[in-house]
């Protein structure tokens, strides 16, 4: 059993933070160059986190698997990033914007972390313009904001739709100018493979150079794991191919508690599966929903054209159920129904799809408007599926999308393992059970660029680690278990390829730990998993070498974390008797079908710590609201 | 002028280079060009103009050196951009092709420099080394007529100068590029004034050639 | 839509490492035309794979065109003949029936290959290492409304700040020149008032670290922009000449180091 301390500071909500900033310990300038720091991840959270270290004066070490910072995937967020500015004078604040976040994520983050995200959220975008972001801008020459799901504000900045890209480019050349002071050293086409803790510390990481495959040992007194989120436990997700949850797992597996897992969140506009080959899913923006109208037809495995489905024979669900919000209901509602009406059969020709419909809007603001608004999304959707979307309506259908679940860390976003940090998506605090649109971007900058360069400090400061030489035994163990793996995975050499069992677990996780769970299809997604991840272990073909680039290798090291990942997610989702955001248990909910949350006996964070394979051990750290009164979400 | 040389010595700069030394050249080429044209005038308009210039005495020749030395760093440093461009792909495609029709002219530029300078060393032998050095009594204008009666001389002269009209054609609105100088507004311009300059000089010196081959033959 | 499948026939570039001799290699491949081109060769190596076979190397990671990672010259076009398309957008239904695919990785001798199709783009990033930032540190920042930016020059920063990076105009421009990647960069900062302050020593920079780099220079033919996947304009490339040119004559500290 771990003790879990939140180290949430005392006072009044507005001012923990401010307290806690005056209390921290602080490092002067001249002893900030004696503290090595590794980053592993360089999106939006590991290079603004590198970054900051470096202007800071820490000497930084900042890993990736890719050839370049800027790959990311924090580049391919389209939408915006949240702010509590209040410029468009509607009522905004920091506490509405607090407020927001913690209501949307059903009550089930840390009331004081999710706080401190509103509050800086306006230093973000100071930092961000001050860099050169070309924010869009209205004609007055001040900046733009458009609204978003959850909320009633017009708060969110965006640059077209590429966002994420201009966001992480300015991060990318603040880290560029720090690799250029020397106080940063970029270490590219490196995949972390383990962490190396000495004398309960994090202390240091084996990574495998993914040009050479050679293993190289570093350390330093911190590790920030800014990792990104697993979604691609899923197989097929919006997320980018590369994307993976091994650098967290091996922490994990080192004893870095996993909070949460079953928050994963289906983001319901994403294009349909168009066959076997299919790689990944592309996300459409959620601002669709606003003029597009959400059908199926009312007859079973109707595979007429849509168009020549007559009115009367088309059934609006949501409209139906939900006349408040009709197709604005939130992404968790407007996913589980997708998936409802398409386990009907009643899905496009009887699949896994549903039409978004701009037939109405069409009439209303003519074909120019829509083209005006959405241009760009309907030239997407043409070029990915070759159908005209002005002559048809388009089908989507949901994709998993965004992990709240990760890392368990305390208030100042260090893990159990005292020097192991966890930023961004990686680490679970801040969105509770559901995340909201445009907040993705905030809560990596946030804890980038404004709360760990001063937490850090105050590790450093008080508990003062050393300098360790890589020569350790630590080390040398370290290196040797990853070493193992590596040859475990290569000798094997069974029939199935990495990728067709990677599909399987997807399969899986999105048919009984996807939109809506049961305790019987958990059970048997666990039992499941367990046989195929020994189907992993015993069939898996893996060729080529260690010692060269091998992109099966590091795929088939992903896929054996994720058989692992993937079973926990299945038992934290059945241990959590509610339901709660995106995690929605069958048996738990209202007469209107509607989630059924249990504040009595789950409002708490359950951290899951690793014992061996398929063993883990339940902590809880119970969620205290002191401020924020919890109320159902009604959006009928 | 260290920095100044330093400068020049990068990639911008050499290209800097070659868009003055390559303006100024078209400037010359205009003079010629006006020159040339005296010839409409008959015979003894043509050599009033030629001994005009030639009554400059030491001011030509400052004026000739000038313009050789314009010649010289234009096709210096042209070959060398074209050396160190070829040296960084030094692989080509296996399949190569492009989204946009690429004008030949800029695609085969340092190709086209090239054979203008071979002509360009032809023409001066026959014409200007001739009259400076071998004119036996002759006056310019009876050497030029006398070579562009012959067919093979006048079609290599021809096609030569439409070499020229290519090359200019992309080297006006590029150096207009190297300085910056463009912008949407005035783009269609320079992009009008650099078709114009091609067939100026292609078509406009050929007209000399086929004048004199023609009624040379309808003479004879 | 099983029957309308594609056959091609697919001519690769295959090389083991850096130092290897390349060759190409032909593979025959049916393939469904919703499928984009990416798929096709992830479909090809789970079929190497199972076979026992070395899979094709090729990179790519967001597979929606936006970060850059993915780059194959596809029938003489780097990411392929559909103009403002990355190679991972690239779906089979552009290719015909019974059609010979060539892929090449971008050839560039600042690009050289790894492996396969996959080569080494990192002069890109000791470019923008050179200057292609604002200095300014975190926390110092005034509001962010207190520098008002007209919109026509936040569209067009906007418009060269969308760079991916993926290195098409290296690999189309017969140069291998860089200019365009460059310029893009400069561009962005060179009309934005944030950018002002360390205006030319930015663009001289960054140029003296593209031409250590070993890329070619610009003869104009614009061939970068036509096959630019984010529709990048060549006007960068004559804003950076002119910024280039009035460092060099008004900034006196310049260094140059000769090539």
């Amino acid at each position: 059993m771990v003790k879990l301390e939140s180290k949430v500071p005392e006072g009044n909500l507005a001012e923990k933070w401010t307290n806690h900033k005056f209390n921290m310990k602080l490092i002067n300038p001249a002893n900030k160059r004696k503290y090595d720091i590794i980053v592993i991840g360089t999106g939006l959270a590991g290079a603004s986190a590198a970054a900051t270290f470096g202007e800071l004066g820490y000497k930084v070490k900042v890993f990736t698997y890719h050839d370049s910072p800027r790959r990311a995937h924090s580049i391919a967020a389209q939408g915006g990033i949240n702010a509590a500015k209040n410029y468009q004078n509607d009522g905004d604040s920091v506490y509405r914007l607090f407020y927001d976040t913690i209501k949307g994520g059903d009550y089930r983050s840390r009331e004081a972390n999710t706080y401190r995200l509103a509050e800086v959220s306006n230093n973000i975008i100071d930092q961000c313009v001050a860099q050169g972001v070309p924010f869009a801008r209205e004609y007055g020459g001040t900046l733009a904001n458009r609204s978003f799901g959850g909320a009633q504000v017009s708060r969110t900045f965006y640059a077209r739709g590429e966002t994420g890209q201009q966001l992480l480019l300015g991060a990318y050349g603040s880290l560029n100018r720090q690799i250029k002071n020397g106080n940063v050293k970029i270490y590219p086409r490196r995949e972390m493979l383990d962490l190396v803790i000495v004398d309960g510390r994090a202390q240091g990481i084996i990574v495998r150079n993914l040009i050479t495959g050679e293993l190289e040992k570093y350390s330093a007194q911190a590790v920030v794991l800014g990792t990104g989120g697993y979604s691609n436990v899923f197989y097929l997700s919006t997320n980018a191919m590369n994307s993976n949850a091994t650098a967290a797992w091996r922490a994990h597996k080192r004893g870095a508690l996993f909070a949460n897992p079953c928050y994963t969140q289906i983001h319901p506009t994403c294009l349909p599966v168009h066959g076997e080959l299919q790689s990944k899913l592309v996300l459409m923006s959620e601002s669709l929903r606003n003029d597009g109208r959400i059908w199926v037809p009312k007859k079973k495995g109707d595979t007429r054209n849509p168009n020549d489905i007559p009115e009367d024979e088309r059934d609006y669900y949501l409209e139906r159920k939900y006349p408040a919000f009709g197709n604005l209901v939130p992404r968790d509602v407007a996913s589980r129904n997708a998936k409802y009406v398409c386990d009907e059969g009643r899905g496009v020709g009887g699949g896994r799809a549903v039409y978004l419909d701009f037939s109405e809007a069409f009439e209303r603001i003519g074909k120019e408007g829509v083209k005006d608004k959405y241009g760009n999304l309907f030239d997407m959707y043409q070029n990915i599926t070759g159908v005209d979307p002005y002559k048809e309506p388009m089908q989507i259908y949901p994709a998993p999308h965004y992990t709240m679940g990760g890392l368990w860390v305390d208030y100042n976003l260090m893990s159990n393992i005292p020097g192991l940090f966890v930023i961004g998506e990686a680490n679970f605090s801040d969105h509770g059970a559901n995340r909201l649109g445009a907040s993705a971007l905030m809560q990596g900058l946030a804890d980038g660029y404004f709360v760990i360069p001063y937490t850090i400090g105050n590790y450093f400061g008080t508990e003062k680690p050393e300098k360790v030489d890589t020569d350790r035994p630590e080390f040398k163990a370290a290196e040797d278990n990853v070493k193992d793996g590596i040859n475990k995975l290569l000798s094997i050499n069974g029939s199935q390829t990495v990728d067709s069992l990677h599909k399987k677990l997807g399969q899986i996780l999105i048919d009984k730990v996807g939109m809506s769970r049961s305790e019987k299809g958990l059970n048997e997604a666990i039992k499941q998993i367990r046989e195929l991840r020994d189907e992993f272990w015993n069939d898996v073909k893996v060729v080529g070498t260690g010692k060269e680039l091998n992109q099966t290798l590091e795929r088939a090291g992903r896929v054996a974390d994720f058989l692992e990942l993937g079973e926990l997610m299945a038992v934290d989702a059945l241990n959590r008797n509610e339901s709660c955001g995106a995690h929605f248990r069958e048996e738990y909910q209202t007469e209107e079908g509607e989630a059924l949350r249990n504040d009595e006996d789950y409002s708490y964070v359950a951290a899951w710590e690793y014992i061996k394979p398929g063993e883990w051990e339940l902590n809880k750290e119970n969620l205290e609201f002191e401020f924020v009164k919890l109320a159902t979400r009604s959006y009928k | 002028m260290g920095w100044l040389t330093n400068s020049m010595s990068t990639s911008i700069g050499k290209k800097t280079i070659q868009a003055v030394t390559g303006i100024l050249l078209i400037l010359f080429l205009i003079v010629h060009f006006a020159g040339n044209y005296t010839i409409w005038g008959g015979e003894e308009t043509f050599t009033a103009y030629v001994s005009t210039l030639e009554s400059f005495g030491w001011f030509t020749h400052v004026i000739e050196i000038l313009l050789a030395l314009v010649f010289i760093i234009h096709i210096y440093v042209g070959l060398k951009l074209a050396w160190d461009n070829n040296k960084a792909k030094p692989q080509k495609y296996e399949v190569y092709k492009s989204n946009k029709l690429i004008d030949f002219s800029a695609r085969y530029t340092w190709q086209t420099g090239v054979l203008i300078l071979i002509f360009l060393i032809i023409h001066l032998l026959t014409f200007w080394y001739e009259f400076k050095f071998n004119a036996n009594g002759r006056e310019l204008y009876q050497i030029v007529t006398d070579w562009f009666r012959n067919p093979v001389y006048s079609l290599f002269y021809i096609l030569m100068l439409i070499t020229v009209g290519v090359h200019v054609s992309h080297g006006f609105k590029s150096a207009i590029q190297t300085f910056g100088w463009n912008h949407p507004k005035y783009n269609s311009w320079i992009e009008k004034t650099s078709t114009f300059l091609a067939w100026l000089f292609g078509l406009g010196f050929s007209l000399i050639p086929l004048y004199f081959y023609f009624t040379s033959v309808g003479g004879k | 839509m099983a029957n309308n499948h594609l056959h091609l026939t697919l001519k690769i570039w295959r090389q083991e490492s850096p130092e290897a001799k390349g060759y190409f290699e032909e593979f025959k491949e049916e393939v469904s035309p919703d499928a984009s081109i990416l798929e096709m060769l992830d479909d090809l190596n789970n079929r190497l794979e199972a076979e026992g076979k070395r899979p094709v190397a090729f990179e790519s990671d967001c597979r929606e065109g936006i970060c850059g990672t993915c780059g194959i010259v596809i029938n003489g076009h780097p990411h392929g003949s559909l103009p403002k398309t990355a190679t991972c957008q690239l779906h089979m239904r552009n290719f015909n029936d019974g059609e010979t695919i060539y892929l090449e990785p971008f050839r560039a001798a600042a690009f050289p290959i790894i492996k396969d199709l996959i080569v080494d783009r990192s002069k890109f990033d000791n470019i923008q290492q050179a200057g292609g930032y604002v200095s300014f540190n975190t926390g110092s920042a005034p509001d962010a409304n207190s520098i008002p930016i007209s919109k026509d020059i936040a569209d067009l920063a906007l418009d060269a700040a969308e760079c991916i990076g993926c290195g098409a105009c290296v690999a189309a421009c017969k140069n291998s020149s860089a200019m365009l990647f460059v310029s893009a960069k400069v561009s962005q900062f060179a009309v934005l008032p944030q950018g002002q302050p360390e205006r030319y020593e930015r663009v001289h920079e960054m140029v003296m670290a593209m031409d250590e780099s070993g890329f070619g220079s610009c003869t104009n033919t614009y061939a970068c922009e036509a096959e630019c996947p984010k529709g990048i304009s060549v006007s960068n490339i004559a804003r950076m000449n002119r910024e280039f040119l009035k460092a060099e004559i008004k900034i006196p500290k310049l260094e140059v180091k000769l090539r």
